[in-house]
């Protein structure tokens, strides 16, 4: 496995479609797809949080996502993982939002999912989960998205750049300025 | 750190420096403490952001939300969605799909017909949070009731001073904004959990609030 799947939790990997809940849901079984969502929601709702720092959002775009993936289940050709379909299915949502400007009125002050929104304390030992969070709900919109796909969720640049629409380089660029930011805030 | 000697520290972390130049920037580590802090400090961070949990479950079970969603979902094909075996076709009679129209309406029409008219949108009334709760939701309409009171009867106050065409688009407006919210309400009847219904609800009724705070500041006809 290399560096890039560190972010990837075993746990999810999902057998082939021939004879899973993927394979029945795609059969119309509303409810295997339901232990579908079960299975993936967390991992989904926890992407769109990072993401938005909204949590209204991120409870949207979850739904969302599981929707998307309910009405293009038959795209679903069993050479990956499912749980690594439903995630770029995901992280391809996230983005295109992120992008638009119909969801930037409501805003709700992340404190509940994720650790205390504050700022971190110089006091406080870097690496904390806690001051980890905090520091990256601050980081400006891109550079937080190529950070949280990058460092925390394992995708390498060059899906990443495909994903945002950008060059390698750019999403290089937005990683070494997170990284800086958040040593900075963290030191 | 300059911006160069940081990007190569990053790229020797990331495996991506190659030959000659990972080892001549291992023999730069060697001989600069700094520069070794720095990596190792870097390291922890990276190490730490990948421990982060993977997985944060919501704090309400978003399930209903998308079994409705899929209910509503008609296969062309004419195949029906199957629930515990059972063979169920779509719901036809949701007032979810009118709630959705009605809020493109509002949408396209306040768009097309309304911006030509009037100033440039005032500041955003204060219900701009969507309702979570039963009890937000009555506090959000109990808001917008308030709101739109004061508005409308100011709006009255002024009514023979405006402009007919004006005041004509205002009315017209605002009769959308209305059908709107009683087909959001019938939806959120029937389906009370569903966020979107909720924040189609605020988003009715902040446009109406925004209609009628423009329209009160209108000028007079005669100015």
């Amino acid at each position: 496995m290399t560096t890039v799947s560190i972010g990837m939790d075993e746990a999810m990997h999902s057998p082939p479609v021939g004879d899973t809940l993927a394979a029945r849901a795609q059969a119309g079984d509303a409810r295997a797809f339901e232990e579908l969502y079960r299975e993936h929601v967390g991992h989904v709702y926890a992407l769109c949080l990072r993401m938005t720092r909204n949590k209204t959002m991120a409870e949207d775009l979850t739904q969302e996502a599981f929707l998307r993936a309910w009405r293009k289940i038959n795209s679903f050709r069993g050479d990956s993982a499912f749980s690594t379909w439903m995630h770029r299915l995901t992280v391809n949502l996230v983005l295109t939002q992120l992008r638009s400007d119909t969801r930037r009125n409501a805003r709700v002050t992340v404190t509940d999912d994720l650790q205390p929104y504050e700022k971190p304390g110089r006091e406080k030992r870097p690496g904390l989960a806690a001051d980890i969070e905090a520091a990256v709900g601050k980081l400006p919109e891109r550079a937080r998205a190529v950070f949280i796909l990058h460092d925390i969720e394992g995708y390498r640049h060059d899906e990443i750049a495909g994903m945002m629409g950008i060059a390698t380089g750019t999403t290089k660029a937005q990683l070494h300025r997170a990284r800086r930011m958040l040593r900075e805030a963290l030191a | 750190m300059d911006d160069k000697l940081f990007a190569q520290l990053n790229d020797y972390l990331d495996g991506e420096l190659e030959g000659s130049e990972r080892t001549e920037f291992e023999a730069r580590i060697q001989r600069d403490p700094e520069l070794r802090r720095e990596l190792d400090a870097l390291r922890d961070l990276l190490h730490s952001a990948r421990a982060l949990p993977k997985t944060v479950e919501p704090e309400r079970d978003l399930w209903s939300g998308i079994e409705h969603a899929i209910q509503r979902d008609e296969d062309p094909r004419g195949s029906v969605v199957r629930f515990g075996g059972r063979r169920r076709v779509a719901s036809p009679g949701s007032w979810w799909p009118m709630a959705v129209a009605a809020a493109a309406v509002i949408t396209f029409f306040l768009g097309a017909r309304y911006l030509d008219t009037m100033e440039p949108e005032p500041p955003v009334h204060k219900i701009t949070v969507v309702p979570e709760t039963d009890d937000e939701l009555d506090e959000v309409r109990a808001e917008y009731a308030e709101a739109r009171g004061e508005l409308a009867r100011l709006l009255e106050e002024r009514r023979e001073y405006l402009p007919a065409d004006t005041l004509e688009v205002v009315e017209a407006n605002l009769g959308i904004i209305e059908d709107a919210v009683v087909d959001i309400n019938r939806a959120l009847a029937e389906y009370p959990e569903d966020p979107k219904l909720r924040g189609l609800l605020r988003e009715a009724y902040r446009r109406e609030v925004q209609v009628l705070q423009q329209a009160v500041q209108l000028p007079d006809e005669t100015t």
